[in-house]
């Protein structure tokens, strides 16, 4: 974690990017680096990260006759998008043609519009939402990333999301790895940037970084300064990780909430881009994840399973035996509702469910860390979480008529047409407690993908995109955005930043 | 874990020497002093090393002291990331050296640090407890 940074308050940081803008013109840009007497490195174009975002600006710019650098500060490539479980969002996809499934742009956005409770910035939404299927036809077609499955996710109104075949992210990120090497883009590890350089007018030239950096020795490195001639793409993902950044944001996020990222999601990145002069927004809403296991860390293998069977199976609080959210609600919902459980709720799901939704080998391995188990009779699963069995076999059997009827008047849960009564056995459950997955805010961007300054204008030769970006998603990012939302925003920064100015 | 099964694997991976200081690491929960530790603090990977022979030179080369890339690691250790990968194939849960996310692209000493603490990387999100050489 990134202590010195992080322990920035909120007006101090926003004091710096007020006294960056009233220096841009006048001299030096607080807290940037000034041009050095020598470059270490010159490429045309930098990329900072190695995931979605960054290896799509990568390919894009390398298209467009640019030479490429993309630096990761880690000692493995891919942030959070090589751990991430592979779902692409995308209405009017291939595979929604084929289970006769009607889907548009236009549902998508207001999907997004609703779980970002409209404070999605519409013309980045739009972006997103108009773009999303091309794209995937791209990572597909172009790239050679694999997909296999249709899967739904909360707060979607239709399955829109398309996973890739090993339900990892890692399947396009090795792709797009592989496409960006072969067109002549460089990568290196181990580099982090800790500044951007900037002319005295407070445009980017370049970046301040370490050379040789053990993650996550703060000591370790060697300073160098590598410079872009056309322009500088920040693709260095969220905060989730940077305890003292979020608390920062959001004062609850205390270490005792765990994360479902990779170890380096850290701000750093993005404080130094406000320290240049860049914009931030939205910081504060930061997503939990509601499918996450107390029984294993990180993400695991349970969102794989408890995602797949929701709006097929029952979640329950274990004090109480009854529902007490809807199952297919969205993240920050549902991830709310359970804090205010004070304690894990339980998900489960019948032979019938599980069988039909979840992928074999996710649920084998969901099994063997313990987080999910198997049970030959509802009585069995009950007394293993503690829960009263008569009003939780009430509480199922109320829910069995619901799907029946393919309507739920407690809580309104969407039940997919396919969904059958929670009674074949072997019965599936698992615990859940919410851990920090996603923040949704960062730094401002336009539709081109330029950062937008305190001046209310573009930093000229900075453009972001990725999870480091704000005002995708506005206050909810829902599942299976985030791909779409990199690889069309990674795509055009690349774009954009190639161009000679 | 079937220790027997696991010990195979490491005299497989790992040169047949180390792995016979490496199943007292195991059941030990630390290092043994190796010979080239005469202090008597734990060995270090690279006290490993150089009790084989393997000294500075023989991973940093004449470069200053630097990340070794992981060609030179496999140069003793398995030939190629893949084969490599094979060795290490009956490793349970899971096979180490076949990560889903990076495959034989992962650098060996991501985990496999030389000069302090080994590293089980997969356990920022998963339980393997794979015991690091
Ligand atoms: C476990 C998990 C599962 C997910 N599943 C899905 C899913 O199925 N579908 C979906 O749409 N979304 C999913 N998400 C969200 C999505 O994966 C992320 O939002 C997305 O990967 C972010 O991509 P990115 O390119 O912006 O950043 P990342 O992939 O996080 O990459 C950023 C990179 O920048 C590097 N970096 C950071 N700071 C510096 C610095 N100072 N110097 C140098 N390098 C730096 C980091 O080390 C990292 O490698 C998931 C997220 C997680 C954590």
């Amino acid at each position: 974690m990134d202590g010195g940074i992080g322990k920035m308050g909120r007006r101090r940081f926003l004091g710096a990017g007020g006294a960056a803008l009233a220096a841009v013109g006048g001299g030096l840009a607080l807290g940037s680096a000034a041009e050095p007497e020598k470059w270490d490195e010159t490429y045309d174009v930098l990329v900072v990260g190695t995931g979605f975002a960054g290896l799509s600006a990568a390919v894009e710019a390398r298209n467009a006759g640019a030479t490429v650098l993309v630096i990761d500060k880690m000692p493995v490539y891919g942030g959070n998008s090589v751990v991430n479980g592979g779902d692409f969002a995308a209405p009017g996809n291939s595979f929604q043609k084929e289970a006769g499934i009607e889907d548009s742009p236009d549902l998508m956005l207001k999907d997004m519009l609703k779980a970002g409770l409209g404070l999605n910035h519409p013309e980045l939404a739009r972006t997103v939402a108009e773009r999303a299927n091309e794209n995937l036809e791209w990572a597909r077609d172009y790239i050679g990333a694999e997909f296999t499955r249709l899967n739904f996710h909360g707060g979607h109104s239709v399955k829109r999301s398309v996973q890739t075949v090993n339900q990892s992210g890692s399947e396009l990120v090795n792709k797009l790895l592989g496409k960006a090497q072969e067109l002549g883009a460089e990568v290196v590890l181990r580099t982090k940037m800790d500044d951007l350089v900037t002319d005295a007018s407070g445009a980017v030239l370049g970046l301040k970084v370490r050379r040789g950096y053990k993650w996550p020795d703060e000591a370790s490195g060697k300073a160098a300064f590598f410079r872009a001639r056309r322009g500088v793409v920040l693709a260095s993902g969220g905060f989730s990780r940077d305890t003292a950044l979020r608390m920062v944001h959001d004062p609850r996020l205390t270490d005792e909430f765990g994360s479902t990222n990779h170890p380096g999601a850290t701000g750093e990145a993005l404080l130094a881009a406000c320290r240049a002069g860049a914009m931030d927004v939205q910081m504060d809403w930061i997503q939990l994840g509601p499918w996450t296991s107390p029984d294993e860390p990180g993400f695991g293998y349970t969102p794989q399973v408890c995602e797949r069977i929701v709006g097929y199976g029952l979640m329950v609080d274990p004090a109480t035996g009854k529902r007490f959210f809807k199952e297919t609600g969205n993240r920050k919902e549902r991830a709310d509702a359970i804090i205010a459980l004070g304690h894990p709720a339980v998900i489960l799901g019948d032979a019938a469910a599980v069988g039909s939704q979840v992928v074999p080998l996710g649920l084998q391995k969901a099994m063997e860390t313990g987080a999910v188990r198997k049970f030959d009779s509802l009585q069995g699963l009950a007394q293993a979480y503690g829960i009263a069995v008569e009003p939780f076999l009430a509480e199922v059997a109320r829910w069995n008529g619901f799907v029946e009827k393919k309507h739920d008047p407690d809580f309104d849960c969407m039940i997919f047409p396919d969904a059958r009564p929670t009674a074949t056995p072997p019965f599936y459950a698992m615990r859940l407690w919410p851990r920090v997955h996603h923040t949704m805010g960062g730094l401002v961007i336009d539709k081109e993908a330029r950062v937008v300054g305190f001046g209310m204008k573009p930093v000229a030769g900075l453009y972001a995109a990725g999870e480091v970006a704000g005002g995708v998603h506005g206050a909810v990012r829902l599942g299976s955005v985030a791909m779409a939302d990199c690889v069309i925003f990674g795509r055009i920064a690349g774009r954009n930043a190639a161009r000679i100015a | 874990m079937e220790p027997i099964r696991l010990r195979r694997c490491l005299i497989v991976a790992i040169v047949a020497v180390v792995a016979t200081a490496l199943a007292a690491w195991g059941w030990a929960g630390q290092a043994v002093p190796a010979p080239g530790a005469p202090d008597g603090k734990p060995a270090s990977a690279a006290d490993r090393h150089k009790a084989k022979g393997v000294g500075c030179e023989g991973c940093h080369g004449k470069d200053e002291p630097a990340f070794v890339p992981s060609e030179r690691c496999l140069a003793c250790h398995g030939g190629t990331a893949a084969a490599l990968a094979q060795k290490t194939a009956a490793t349970e849960p899971e096979n180490p050296h076949a990560s889903p996310h990076w495959g034989g692209r992962m650098g060996c000493d991501t985990c496999h640090r030389q000069h302090e603490q080994a590293v089980d990387w997969c356990s920022h999100c998963h339980s393997f407890n794979f015991r690091v050489p």
